[in-house]
């Protein structure tokens, strides 16, 4: 048995040390954070999920997730099998719709409503990559039945770097925001004729000036019929600072831009710390304030 | 069986004494680097507080200069100095476990190739003690932080202390990670991929010990196809065809992948040593 002591001495050591260690982690104390509805839609809560970070003296960092079901230490979660950080409403795409959804990553691809889930992509064609096609996959939710469209797009290049930022759907036509280098683009595509039947430039870089850029603000729901598409043109100095912001709506139903006013006291010094969202009703801005807590606007 | 575990223990012992060595080193330079850290704030501190002889002055220390915590002691050379130095050992040894045999005294692969055992319990023995060595390593550290947390709360005053579990602190520190993943499916992903590795280099060996010098083109075309095949999910599912497999879909592919890896250099390093691997 003595030969043998080298070998059993470790054996035991893995066999009780590693187990034991897991064990302990996976034991460990859940944070406690809740997420309590003070007003609003309950129907919402499962599309909340929120990511803090506790640190002290910048040592010791505890990243949490919060969501309806309870608080998880990040830490302890696998980086492996906790890859998807997808929403709820993706991830319920992908259980009842598995076959439709293989290939469509592009979250602000997606619109849905009672009949439909449609989704938009613009990507370079196989074996030719400098060109672009745009694909529209549409799954009709009744029969089940996917119809899938792919079309050359006009005015793009692969140098373009085009992005479907909003789908959305008027009349028989899915209306496809697209931005690029050289602006946003909207593409009018016929379902029944499977073709685009038309397009509108809605923000031009050449003629807002050289340096001008353009981002798309976050929607509450990006996959939700909504009839406007808000955005922000920026235009920067030779050094990267931010000169001139200006938010704009886009109404997919009348075709018309709208400019928004931003609040008077507001310094564009702090513009790093604005953050906007919008749903299909109201555009809201918040501001950080300096001594903490937020300014909410609605513009 | 009893061939098998009577191998890998003779494996072990071989290395027994360098391999406690390794531990004796890994304990004393830790407790070193804990002392030290603990010291060294303390001595600071102390300097600090003693000219300005205030009731109050540990307090205003460590609201100026921040607590001392446990995760201080892990960012020192003498903390994680003797893990390099075990992982750098491993990895040395992985060569060294095939070719003392052939070129240490005596030829003691003639011995080995002259036991009444199958010849393919050689290659999965000396797989075998790597694998439990260093999972051994690993349960010494898990084994000693406890010990360690024990005694940097026995010699910091509670004043200048941050408290934290040993588990906090692990998972605080960005380097243990590699070593400790935070999950259990984490710490199988991460060490069987290390123990593929593992056997592609036995493999590579074991082509190198029957061709020569063909073997070692043969051993390196080995390790890069074994590499190819690697990240050919990958490089299929994430630049070819972005999106058409799901994210763990293309997970457990990898899994798949590896495990075949794994699989097919144990086959071909069975029958290469049984084969073709000469004296």
């Amino acid at each position: 048995m003595r030969r043998y002591i080298n070998l059993l001495v470790i054996l035991v050591a893995v066999v009780a040390a590693i187990p034991l260690f897991y064990t302990a982690l996976a034991a460990g104390k859940d944070p406690g954070l809740v997420l309590k509805r003070v007003s609003g839609n309950e129907n919402e809560i499962p599309n909340v999920k929120i990511t803090a970070m506790d640190s002290q003296e910048k040592r010791l960092n505890r990243m949490f997730s919060i969501t309806s079901s309870g608080s998880h230490d990040l830490r302890r979660e696998s980086s492996f099998l906790s890859l998807d950080e997808d929403p709820a409403w993706y991830k319920q795409y992908v259980k009842q719709y598995p076959r439709y959804m293989r290939g469509k990553t592009d979250q602000g691809g997606f619109y849905e409503d009672k009949q439909m889930i449609a989704y938009a992509e613009i990507k370079p064609q196989p074996l030719h990559r400098s060109r672009v096609a745009l694909y529209v996959g549409v799954l009709d939710k009744k029969t089940k039945k996917i119809k899938t469209m792919k079309m050359k797009v006009p005015g793009f290049t692969k140098q373009s770097y085009p992005s479907v930022w909003d789908v959305q759907k008027t009349g028989n036509e899915l209306k496809v925001a697209a931005g690029m280098d050289t602006g946003i683009r909207v593409y009018r595509v016929s379902l029944p004729e499977k073709k685009i039947t038309g397009d509108k430039v809605i923000a031009q870089r050449e003629q807002a000036g050289r340096m001008a850029q353009y981002t798309q603000l976050a929607e509450t729901d990006v996959n939700k019929p909504n009839h406007i598409l808000a955005y922000q043109e920026e235009k920067v100095d030779d050094d990267g600072t931010v000169k001139e912001m200006t938010t704009f709506i886009y109404n997919y139903h009348t075709n018309e831009t709208k400019k928004l006013r931003l609040p008077k006291d507001i310094s564009l010094r702090d513009s790093d710390n604005w953050k906007f969202v919008y749903n299909g009703k109201t555009v809201y801005m918040a501001i950080t304030k300096k001594n903490g807590g937020a300014r909410l606007f609605n513009l | 069986m009893k061939s098998f575990v009577k191998l890998v223990n003779f494996e072990i012992n071989r290395f027994a004494k360098i391999y406690w060595s390794l531990v004796a080193i890994t304990i004393l330079s830790q407790f070193t680097s804990v002392f030290l850290t603990v010291h060294c704030y303390i001595s600071q501190a102390n300097g600090i507080v003693y000219h300005q002889s205030l009731p109050t002055a540990q307090l205003a220390y460590v609201k100026h200069y921040g607590s001392i915590s446990f995760i201080d002691c892990f960012g020192t050379v003498w903390f994680m100095g003797p893990i390099a130095l075990c992982a750098a050992a491993m990895v040395f040894y992985i060569f060294l476990i095939w070719y003392r045999d052939w070129y240490g005294k005596h030829t003691f692969i003639y011995r080995l190739f002259m036991l009444p055992v199958e010849r393919w319990n050689l290659y999965l023995a000396k797989a075998a003690s790597i694998l439990l060595m260093v999972l051994g390593f690993i349960a010494v550290q898990i084994i000693l932080l406890p010990v360690e947390h024990f005694f940097f709360n026995a010699i910091t005053p509670r004043i200048y202390r941050m408290d934290m579990t040993v588990a906090d602190a692990v998972l605080s520190f960005p380097y243990f990670n590699l070593l400790l993943p935070g999950a259990a499916i984490d710490f199988l992903f991460h060490y069987g991929l290390g123990f593929t590795v593992v056997l592609v280099i036995f493999t590579a060996i074991l082509l190198e010990r029957s061709f020569r010098m063909k073997g070692i083109l043969l051993g390196l075309l080995y390790g890069f196809l074994s590499f190819v095949l690697f990240w050919t999910p990958d490089f299929l599912f994430e630049v070819l065809l972005p999106g058409v497999l799901h994210q763990q879909e293309l997970l457990w592919i990898e899994v798949a992948t590896t495990a075949i890896i794994a699989g097919y250099s144990i086959l071909l390093g069975g029958y290469l040593i049984k084969y073709k691997a000469t004296v």
